[in-house]
């Protein structure tokens, strides 16, 4: 039988798990630690991360996420990877504490080509990142991913690592996102035992051969390994394969002289070369070569081949020039020199120089649950499993999914009443959604008698069960219980959505515990419930409601008669007090946030308006794309976008002389004419016309 | 001698022709829209284009955004002294506000209308002097307009008086065409030229076929309650003014009262019924710390009853005003008829009357005739009048 030409292993891991130790999405910045001389973490929004992200000042620091052992250490055993994005400004140093079989290790790296994997620093290993020199680097969001098992490696092949304890940055001020660790999966191209898949790319001179031994190494801990014998740089040897789904390249290697690294791939501008030398230069060098179809990276000279750098440590003794680990970010790679383009994917690995190499594999990204998107756990649509009945007696209680006249498909609990429990998620045990980033929850119900719904969460002071009644008040705190009244009129027997700040609720029985983690829902009570969903905040933020009678939050926009007014008047038909705008039509313009909200918790917006002429509302809202007025109109056809105009209808008969109230989710209004456009922050309420409005409110 | 008289006749054309003069600002024949600005919106709004059911050109503003002809000062005000009545043909369904942009004796004002009866007078827009046309005007009829400036500015500032036309805007009113947008001076048939206290009911006599456009002013019906700094009549019946008319259809009585919707055809098809408006209508304004702001101040209503009669009966027409009745206690005067910009009534009406069609809309040629015959009809006689008198100027000459 022919022997198999195309070799993909794939290794999972433990799949794709990921912990996220800082992301921002919290809006705190309380779990770093400042040391030496730094200001106090802060978090911030970064307009072009569209994030919230940890932004770090002063001079030098360090500041520490986590630690180098001790409670606060994250002790992580199970993930081996390190992910974070960061902004250079300028120089830099990132340690990651570990715990090795022989003691704790700082894996370090900074913006340096080169590795020193002997260090100065006890029991430093230093892995340079690159960029120095280079601006392409700074100012500018990078992802940096790091094996950190075979950094370890690398300088000790012999030692384990145990666990991963923190983040610790010292440098120039700079913003950090992301910072999380994880598992790949990994698809390996060669192991050492294919050399029959490579061929000698460049043959000149001949004689140049390539084949599978037993690694040569004092331990021989690679196994077999692929030797590439020939005339130095003047051979080239390729495995070609094909690679669309992962953008990380990894690769081990041994040589005794310079090579370099040659890899084919398909970005959005066509095809590249990504190039990898190591040279003999200290200082960095790469760049765009042959009118920007080869983009070169330096890997950082001689200690590439496993020279020991600055080792002062006798106990190396003469093993020396040890297999080394390249991990390259393809992407990112490409971004340092084309900052417009991306991977698509890889199609060959070429190797320039003799000397011997292992392990080619394509890593994946960890998965990253973007904390700003819900968590829906039921909207009824595939059945009852994710439920159980945790409080059965008196016996008999069931759960159904049915089909509600309004609402759809939705969950029904029937049993004794008040008696019996229902449980979706877990309070403790496996079953727990163990939800960290989101702090909000939304869910709607229909009952027609007592019931109540508790929210199982995680604390800083243990167990809480925010829990939510048919009463008019809040019985606050009884034993792990936080009660509140949600209206007696919610057991009317009509669906009701409840929208919760959890950590809102929290605070205002508990105000200093947080947060930490959102489990389970549970129910008591015959009825029903749908669209279960976590959110990463709720908040409404109300701009107008005009009941202080003042209008100083309005001002022109425009005012070309020089004769309107902005009055706070009584409406008698909404019982309330409410702004009235009146001046030359469309010639005079109103504006509610000159200073600009920069709201990036709420994406929708609720106002009411009585309009007997015709009118012009622009919201003004920061996207991915730039600025963007959504314009409503009282017309009956959306038009489009027109520069950075989106242009809504609101239907023609709404110009009546009537109040009418409108509920727009700007993001869906935004992605109407731009699917690929998202909505940041809302800015401002702007409208032109002469009428009446009230109630401008985010959710 | 020749030379006074020459001078008296010169002087006497002028009068006749200020008389009777008047200024198209836009009739769309020019196949262009170049005389329209954007307030806000687009350029590509608005469009010069052939109406079928009006057989002429006209200018349509689709968007619904904001346009302008002529300008509140400078070079671009249309600065039409003397003249201060203006008509306009338009067609809409969707609610509008149409400004005129009128320079005063006391600075710049916004005589404002809008597709709901009500009038706000001062409304909360400095400058504006706010009046409804009527839900009526949304029914996608091709309707003339005809407003008496000085009269609507005298409604919410008495002692005001118009120096100059200077433009107009169209807002809102997405699909809105107009045409024949013009200044004029009307004739006028004053019958009563001050109050009379009505008790309860009052009726006048009219008797005229020449005219369609009836003017009155009214005060002082109703006690108003005071709410909110501001004085509201709950009575909705506090009036009823109606107008007895002759139609081409048989008798029709035109009735109006305080409400914001019109009940049109009443009591067995013989009745017409428009809204006013709510009872800001009698004179009450918006702006809390306005001097005049309390009701009683006096108002005038000035009605197009042809036009009236055809927002429910398209195809009948007006061919005699009889009478007009109140009822109701309060003070009633100024009661005049006004010449339309367009017509002497019998002559559109003998026209029309031949014929159910509803598009029977004078021509273009028709409407710029009637001005002239007038004018050129008391020319005529005059100088009839130096024809037969030709020996005894010349001889002292």
């Amino acid at each position: 039988m022919k022997k198999i030409y195309i070799l993909l292993l794939l290794i999972l891991n433990i799949l794709n798990s990921s912990t996220v130790y800082e992301d921002g999405e919290d809006g705190k910045a309380n779990d770093w630690r400042v040391q030496g001389d730094g200001e106090e973490a802060k978090n911030i929004y970064s307009p072009s991360l569209d994030s919230r992200v940890i932004r770090l000042k002063g001079n030098g620091g360090p500041w520490i996420l986590g630690a180098v052992s001790g409670h606060l250490a994250w002790n992580n055993r199970k993930e081996k990877y390190i992910s974070w994005k960061m902004v250079m400004g300028s120089r830099y140093t990132v340690y990651i504490p570990v715990t090795t079989k022989n003691g704790t290790r700082y894996l370090f790296y900074n913006d340096l080509p080169k590795r020193i994997l002997r260090h100065g620093v006890k029991g430093g290993i230093l892995h340079g990142l690159g960029g120095y020199g280079h601006s392409e680097y700074k100012n500018v969001w990078r992802t940096y991913t790091r094996d950190l098992e075979t950094d370890l490696k690398d300088s000790e092949p012999n030692n384990e690592l145990i666990s991963v304890n923190g983040f610790i940055y010292s440098g120039a001020d700079v913003s950090l996102d992301n910072i999380l660790l994880y598992n790949p999966e990994e698809s390996v191209y060669e192991d050492g035992t294919t050399p029959n898949r490579w061929i000698i790319s460049d043959n000149i001179p001949s004689g140049a051969t390539i084949s599978s031994i037993d690694d040569p190494q004092g331990e021989h801990v690679q196994g077999k390994v692929i030797k590439l014998d020939g005339s130095g740089l003047d051979n080239a040897y390729r495995l070609n394969f094909s690679n669309s789904k992962d953008s990380i390249i990894q690769w081990k290697s041994r040589f005794y002289e310079t090579y370099s690294v040659s890899l084919i791939v398909q970005t959005q501008k066509g095809e590249r070369e990504l190039l990898y030398t190591n040279s003999n230069n200290y200082r960095p060098s790469g760049g765009l070569k042959n009118n920007g179809y080869t983009i070169w990276h330096e890997m950082g000279g001689r200690s590439l081949i496993g020279q020991n750098g600055w080792e002062q440590r006798r106990d190396f003794g003469a093993v020396n020039d040890f297999w080394q680990t390249v991990t390259r970010d393809l992407n990112q790679d490409i971004k340092d020199f084309e900052r417009d383009n991306e991977f698509i994917s890889i199609s060959s690995f070429e190797v320039r120089g003799s000397g011997l190499i292992d392990d080619i594999k394509m890593i994946s990204r960890p998965i990253i649950i973007d904390p700003k998107k819900d968590i829906i756990y039921e909207n009824g649509e595939d059945g009852i499993s994710k439920w159980h009945i945790y409080d059965n007696t008196p016996a008999g209680a069931t759960i159904s999914n049915i089909i509600d006249n309004s609402k759809g498909r939705v969950i029904a609990f029937n049993g004794n009443g008040f008696e019996n429990g229902y449980e979706i998620g877990a309070r403790r045990g496996s079953g727990k959604w163990n939800n960290i980033n989101h702090k909000a929850i939304s869910f709607t119900i229909n009952f027609n008698e007592y019931y109540t719904i508790y929210i199982a969460v995680d604390t800083t002071n243990g167990v809480r069960y925010l829990t939510y009644e048919p009463r008019d008040s809040n019985r606050g705190v009884i034993n792990s219980y936080i009660r509140f009244g949600i209206g007696a009129n919610t057991m009317d027997g009509t669906w009701r959505t409840i929208n919760r700040n959890l950590e809102d609720d929290l605070h205002k029985f508990e105000p200093d515990s947080d947060i930490l983690a959102i489990n389970a829902l549970l129910v008591r009570g015959s009825g029903k419930i749908d669209d279960i969903k976590t959110m990463l905040t709720y908040k409404t933020i109300i701009y107008e409601d005009a009941e202080d009678g003042k209008i100083d939050r309005w001002s022109f926009f425009e005012h070309a008669s020089h004769g309107a007014t902005i009055t706070n008047i009584f409406d008698e038909n909404r019982s309330s007090r409410v702004i009235s705008l009146h001046g030359l039509g469309k010639a005079d313009g109103y504006i509610l946030g000159s200073t600009p909200w920069d709201n990036h918790i709420n994406k929708s917006l609720k106002w009411s308006m009585r309009y007997g002429e015709s009118f012009t509302i622009y919201i003004s809202v920061q996207t991915k794309n730039g600025r963007r007025y959504l314009t409503y109109t009282p017309i009956d056809n959306n038009r489009g976008l027109v520069g950075s105009y989106i242009l809504i209808g609101l239907g023609s008969n709404i110009i009546d002389n009537s109040w009418h109230t409108f509920t727009r989710d700007l993001n869906a209004d935004i992605k109407s004419t731009e699917p690929d456009n998202e909505l940041i922050a809302i800015d401002s309420f702007i409208i032109r016309g002469t009428g009446l409005i009230d109630d401008i409110e985010a959710f | 001698m020749i030379l006074k008289h020459f001078r008296f006749i010169a002087l006497l054309i002028v009068l006749i022709s200020n008389l009777n003069s008047k200024t198209v600002i836009e009739n769309g024949e020019d196949n262009s829209t170049t005389k329209w600005r954007v307030v806000e919106g687009s350029s590509d709004d608005i469009l010069n284009m052939y109406d079928s059911e009006l057989k002429s050109r006209v200018v349509e503003f689709n968007g619904g955004g904001s346009y302008k002809l002529g300008a509140t000062g400078g070079s671009k005000a249309l600065n039409i002294k003397g003249e201060t009545t203006i008509s306009w043909k338009m067609k809409v369904t969707i609610p509008y506000t149409i400004y005129i942009l009128t320079q005063t004796t006391e600075g710049l004002r916004y005589i404002f209308y809008v597709s709901t009866p009500s009038r706000g007078l001062k409304h909360g827009f400095l400058n504006g002097i706010h009046h409804g046309l009527g839900k009526a005007t949304l029914n996608g009829r091709w309707k003339t307009i005809t407003r008496d400036l000085s009269s609507d500015l005298h409604d919410a500032e008495p002692d005001n008086r118009i120096i100059s036309i200077n433009g107009i805007i169209i807002n809102g009113g997405n699909g809105i065409r107009v045409d024949d947008i013009t200044i004029y001076t009307p004739e006028e048939k004053i019958y009563i030229n001050n109050y009379i206290e009505v008790n309860n009911s009052y009726k006048l006599n009219i008797n005229s076929e020449y005219f369609k456009i009836l003017q009155w002013r009214f005060k002082d019906f109703g006690t108003p309650e005071i709410l909110d700094r501001r004085g509201i009549i709950r009575d909705r019946d506090i009036f009823e003014f109606k107008i007895h008319t002759t139609t081409t259809n048989g008798k029709r009585d035109l009735i109006y009262t305080l409400g914001e919707d019109n009940l049109g055809l009443i009591e067995n098809n013989r009745t017409i019924h428009h809204a006013l408006g709510d009872d800001r209508v009698i004179g009450s304004v918006w702006v809390e710390n306005y001097p005049a702001n309390s009701l009683g101040m006096p108002q005038a209503i000035t009605r197009d009853l042809d036009e009236d009669i055809r927002d429910f009966e398209p195809n009948n027409h007006l061919l005699k005003i009889d009478s007009f009745e109140v009822k109701g206690s309060g003070r009633v005067g100024y009661i005049k008829l006004l010449s339309s910009v367009d017509t002497n009534l019998s002559k559109i009406k003998k026209s029309n009357s031949t014929s159910n069609s509803s598009d029977n809309l004078p021509s273009e040629k028709e409407i710029n005739n009637v001005g002239f015959k007038i004018q050129y009809l008391f020319l005529y006689l005059l100088l009839t009048l130096l024809f037969l008198n030709r020996e005894k100027y010349f001889k002292k000459g």
